[in-house]
């Protein structure tokens, strides 16, 4: 990159002058501007190739769009009697398994992306007394704790909001290969799954037509 | 002159009624199975929930067509049987059609909120909005005039066959079909 010589000879022009050894020239407004570009250009340097070095060693990557999925199913007297899926979901994913601790996972979904298979469930779970897409029409997980059950095994503790309220869940995650030695543009796919009640979101007071406790499974591919 | 029998759409509307009904207390069976899965669930509801308020179109419908269409020729009975046979098929009326309306409250009060479609095409409005104690209240009054049709079905039925086999007076000619002589 010619910037950097550039740069460098700038400063170093700067730097003789204001020291002194040219004594009778003075500093025109111009080189004064050219010298804070170049001590710009430098930081932004220097700062990229520090950030370049973090990457490598902290691996970060985002859902990729479009294959992230939230399943849901819901029971009555644990028989499955209701499912569906949202199919709209964003997500910042950071894994390290080395480093487990250091991972970070936010996921978003469009509440209004549910579908059931018939629009008359669809309209009641997305209905006021359930999900309320009107006022909510996003539901977020964000961890706060990742740890490592084996190769390809997370543990992953965060807080799940839904309807604005938020409640802490423990999620599974099991990734579908290998995640050692994933190059940047691979793609990770995984499974992971959890479960919530219902009451504690507030979702479909005195609806009884299913248990309190609904089950979760989400799957998509992280992108490095 | 009177007609011996009761007019063909007046008789049609009588036994399409009884037939819609059995096939309510069917689904309202089914439907109420909780291990079984909501689509099925909502739909079989739907179902219900159409055919309830057809039901009480009908009777409605049947109501009005009695004004203009005139009655057949009455049986021969002592004054106090035919105040009784009067007043059960009143009370069969009032209960066809207060049912299906007890229902569309119970819908409109429920906590679940879905909407009513009409053989899944016409939107029926619900007159009122979430409420458990009118909820509660329509469903148990709903159950009350269910078991209060099945009395007055059954007090209709028994004196209708009770007319046919041991009276043998041919009353119940008077709501079949045909050109025949009804009465002997």
């Amino acid at each position: 990159m010619p910037a950097a010589p550039v740069a460098a000879y700038t400063i170093a022009r700067v730097l003789w002058r204001g020291a002194g050894r040219e004594p009778r020239e003075e500093l025109s407004s111009k080189q004064a501007g050219l010298a804070v570009m170049a001590i710009r250009v430098l930081l932004a340097l220097i700062l990229s190739a520090a950030l370049a070095t973090a990457a490598s060693s902290e691996p970060s990557g985002s859902l990729r769009p479009g294959s992230g999925e939230v399943s849901f199913t819901a029971k009555r007297f644990g028989v499955p009697t209701a499912s569906g899926t949202f199919d709209h979901v964003d997500g910042a994913i950071a894994l390290d398994f080395e480093h487990p601790e250091r991972s970070r996972i936010r996921v978003t979904i469009e509440t209004t992306s549910l579908h059931t298979g018939t629009a008359l469930v669809d309209g009641f779970i997305k209905g006021e007394s359930m999900l309320d897409v009107g006022h909510y029409p996003t539901a977020s997980f964000v961890s706060e704790q990742v740890s490592r059950v084996d190769a390809r095994s997370l543990t992953i503790r965060g807080r799940l909001t839904i309807r604005g309220a938020t409640q802490a869940v423990n999620v599974s995650a099991i990734a579908e290969r290998d995640p050692v030695g994933l190059r940047p543009g691979e793609r990770l796919p995984f499974r992971a799954t959890t479960a919530f009640s219902r009451n504690a979101f507030d979702i479909g007071r005195d609806v009884n037509v299913v248990d309190d406790q609904v089950d979760l499974a989400i799957r998509g591919e992280v992108l490095r | 002159m009177r007609p011996r029998r009761w007019h063909p759409l007046i008789i049609a509307l009588h036994w399409l009624t009884l037939a819609l009904i059995l096939v309510q207390f069917g689904l309202a069976q089914v439907m109420r199975d909780e291990a079984r899965d909501l689509i099925s669930r909502f739909t079989l509801y739907q179902w219900h929930k159409s055919i309830g308020l057809s039901v009480a179109a009908l009777v409605l419908l049947r109501l009005a067509l009695r004004l203009v269409l005139s009655e057949p020729q009455p049986v021969a009975m002592p004054p106090w049987q035919r105040l009784a046979a009067a007043g059960v098929q009143a009370g069969l009326y009032l209960c066809l059609i207060v049912l299906p309306l007890t229902g569309l409250l119970i819908v409109s009060a429920a906590p679940i909120q879905i909407p009513t479609l009409l053989y899944g095409w016409i939107a029926v409005p619900h007159p009122i909005g979430p409420d458990k104690a009118i909820y509660e209240a329509m469903l148990r009054l709903h159950e009350a005039l269910f078991l209060a049709l099945a009395v007055l079905a059954a007090i209709h039925a028994g004196a209708a066959l009770l007319h046919q086999f041991v009276l043998k007076d041919g009353l119940m000619r008077r709501i079949w079909f045909g050109r025949g002589q009804p009465l002997p």
